[in-house]
């Protein structure tokens, strides 16, 4: 046996790819030869070394980013799961008709008889659970409030206020786009696109710039595209946002 | 799988559960944090996309490395250029931090190590994954593979020595 030969013998030993026979063979000439043992302890203790190497670990900035663009696809799949009229042949007109009058009827005649005072006591009641821990120095109150949001048909001005504000200055990234993720549901509101505009252009941490970037491009409204370009165009924006920005505008 | 199946927030689960190895599959490939990030990222945008291409019958592991890898390769083709020595490693060597850094001498016998023998070490020895998947990865045969990896052996080998010995 060659050196090569021992050299590629003891590769296979270690990998288990040798027959008995030849395990037996490489066996006996490791135990025999002093030059043999030393080059097969090298290669085991080099495979223990690999063996122990620690596994690498993705910042915390990484599984953020990950989460925010995680509950936006939520959001845009739960949007495409939204009822649609679909197939139902020569009749179509007659359902849409029905339809119609249930809707009428459920808003004006229905709604009106039965929507008492109950439910607005529950929305007073959830504003008020909202606002409370929304006001704790607690991180995950903070964040159940925030989420408290989630439980309402819809949100009015106050609320909307109150998580633009915590957007705007909350101490915690992490609150900061829970609150964001709430406010996306309610990109419709002229007054949350524009103040989400506002906090992209001098905010200074880039996850939220990120995110509120990948949130404005969702609502495809091409006037995102100048405070896109804004970002693009100004030397201290950091080269994530920048790449980010960039990329909102293609898709705009 | 309920991500095929529409269920996107169980996305979430599957990156919990996967989300280590891939990242550092990308890290020991190409030595950079920031991108490695956001190949992973790019990694889960691809299994949404593409949830519909999942087949049960198939290992995960292999379908989703196989993302990862085809993600590394439209990277290299775009940038037009593989990994540069680790800025990482050169700056610990300046300042003599290798000492702190137990595994210093094999990370940097890694470096030096020709891709296509680096990529079967990490799948095989860091990622755990069975030869067989790794030639479904790599589009290799089995044997290619087992072939694949007792040259990488070899040559981590040689580096290894010559990082010692300088």
């Amino acid at each position: 046996m060659n050196k090569e030969h021992i050299s590629n013998q003891i590769i296979r030993l270690i990998k288990g790819d040798l027959s008995p026979q030849e395990t037996s063979e490489i066996l006996s000439l490791i135990e025999g030869n002093p030059e043999v043992e030393s080059e097969y302890e090298a290669y085991c203790d080099l495979m223990e070394k690999l063996k122990n190497t620690p596994v690498y670990n993705p910042s915390d900035h990484t599984v953020v980013k990950f989460n925010a663009w995680l509950q936006t696809q939520i959001k845009l799949t739960e949007n495409e799961k939204s009822p649609v009229l679909i197939g139902i042949g020569g009749k179509w007109w007659k359902y849409t008709i029905a339809a119609s009058i249930v809707l009428i009827v459920s808003l004006f005649g229905v709604d009106s008889l039965f929507m008492n005072k109950s439910s607005t006591r529950q929305f007073r009641a959830q504003k008020d659970t909202l606002i409370q821990l929304v006001s704790t120095e607690n991180t995950t109150s903070r964040i159940k409030g925030i989420n408290q949001s989630y439980e309402m048909q819809s949100l009015d001005d106050e609320v909307r206020d109150v998580l633009l504000k915590i957007l705007e200055t909350d101490k915690s990234t992490n609150v900061r786009l829970a609150a964001l993720n709430a406010l996306s549901n309610d990109l419709a509101d002229e007054k949350v696109k524009n103040v989400l505009i506002r906090i992209l252009q001098k905010d200074s941490e880039p996850i939220i710039q990120i995110s509120i970037i990948n949130t404005l491009v969702q609502i495809k409204d091409s006037r995102i595209k100048g405070s896109l370009q804004e970002l693009l165009d100004r030397d201290q924006v950091p080269a994530d946002v920048k790449d980010e920005a960039f990329l909102g505008i293609t898709r705009l | 799988m309920s991500v095929a199946n529409g269920d996107t927030a169980q996305l979430g689960a599957l990156f919990n559960r996967h989300h280590t190895r891939i990242y550092d599959y990308f890290f020991r490939m190409t030595r950079d944090e920031f991108l490695s990030g956001d190949l992973l990222q790019m990694v889960f945008e691809r299994v949404l996309k593409g949830k519909h291409t999942y087949r049960e019958s198939y290992p995960f592991m292999g379908w989703i490395f196989r993302i990862a890898k085809n993600i590394l390769m439209d990277h290299y083709r775009t940038n037009k250029s593989t990994v540069e020595i680790n800025e990482q490693l050169i700056e610990a060597q300046d300042n003599g931090r290798e000492e702190n850094w137990p595994q210093y001498d094999l990370e940097l016998a890694l470096e030096q190590m020709d891709e296509m023998y680096r990529e079967v070490l990490i799948l095989t020895r860091y990622e755990e994954l069975k030869y067989k998947e790794v030639a479904e990865i790599i589009g290799l045969s089995e044997t290619g593979v087992k072939t694949r990896v007792h040259r990488a052996i070899k040559q981590l080998r040689e580096n290894y020595l010559k990082v010692i010995s300088s």
